[in-house]
């Protein structure tokens, strides 16, 4: 029954460490691309503005 | 057609020409940048999780130990092969003829990283680290040697563009595209070095 339980990746967040993994991962993999394209709209701004 | 039909017509202005905030190649390059950038995200986060969740020490006690110093080194490498096509970026602007020289030392810098990496490839493999050894080993081959396969793609890009630079047809277009790629392999390296080999 063990191995059952540990090969849920969910099972495995029990550890403290491994909870904050999944949520550091989470955060940085839902602000990637949030600023990946707001950077690039704002710099498309800013040069747009200059010109 | 009345006086007043004539004053609209010719004060009505002529639609502005499009201007071009940024080269069409960078813009697509950038959208490039952008999904691999979530590749890597992926790759970095799912290294982070599996590392977090394990019981064992981590590297396991049986696999050996990445070379973290070298590596270092070899990094200092890869980010100056980044400075020196910044410097080529700016000869570039002033006269294209200049950027042969430091875009040159990019490209050297560059291959010489992949060689390097590729030798301590070879030295791991030859000590027990493969694919199959451990998670340790599968996420250490699987994340480098996804960088690897981008930088050897973008040192054919950066090769592509002196050649071209030295026959007098390398476009601001071009190079700044073949750039940005660069710029992205280098720039991407630190934090998977901190990740995997720290």
């Amino acid at each position: 029954m063990k191995h059952i339980i540990w090969a849920c990746a969910v099972c495995v967040g029990a550890f403290d460490k491994n909870r904050v993994a999944f949520l550091a991962t989470t955060m940085f993999m839902t602000a990637l691309p949030l600023s990946l394209l707001g950077g690039l709209a704002v710099w498309l701004k800013r040069r747009s503005n200059r010109s | 057609m009345t006086p007043a039909s004539v004053v609209s017509l010719d004060s009505r202005r002529e639609p502005a020409p499009n201007r071009q905030l940024i080269p069409s190649g960078v813009l697509g390059m950038l959208m490039f940048v952008f999904t691999e950038s979530m590749l890597f995200a992926g790759l970095i986060s799912a290294h982070w999780v599996v590392r977090a969740g394990t019981s064992l020490p981590w590297p396991p006690p049986d696999q050996p130990r990445l070379p973290q110093i070298a590596t270092l080194l070899n990094s200092a490498v890869l980010l100056f092969s980044g400075g020196a096509l910044l410097i080529a970026h700016l000869a570039f602007r002033r006269r294209t003829a200049e950027a042969r020289t430091p875009l040159l030392v990019a490209v050297g810098c560059g291959a010489f990283f992949v060689l390097f990496q590729g030798r301590e490839w070879v030295a791991l493999i030859a000590r027990g680290l493969t694919l199959t050894s451990s998670p340790y080993g599968s996420f250490f081959y699987l994340i480098v040697g996804t960088h690897a396969l981008h930088a050897l793609g973008a040192i054919v890009a950066l090769a592509w563009s002196l050649t071209r630079l030295r026959a007098g047809r390398l476009t601001a277009n071009q190079f700044y595209t073949v750039e940005t790629f660069w710029y992205f392999v280098v720039l991407v390296w630190p934090l998977i070095y901190v990740r995997v080999y720290l």
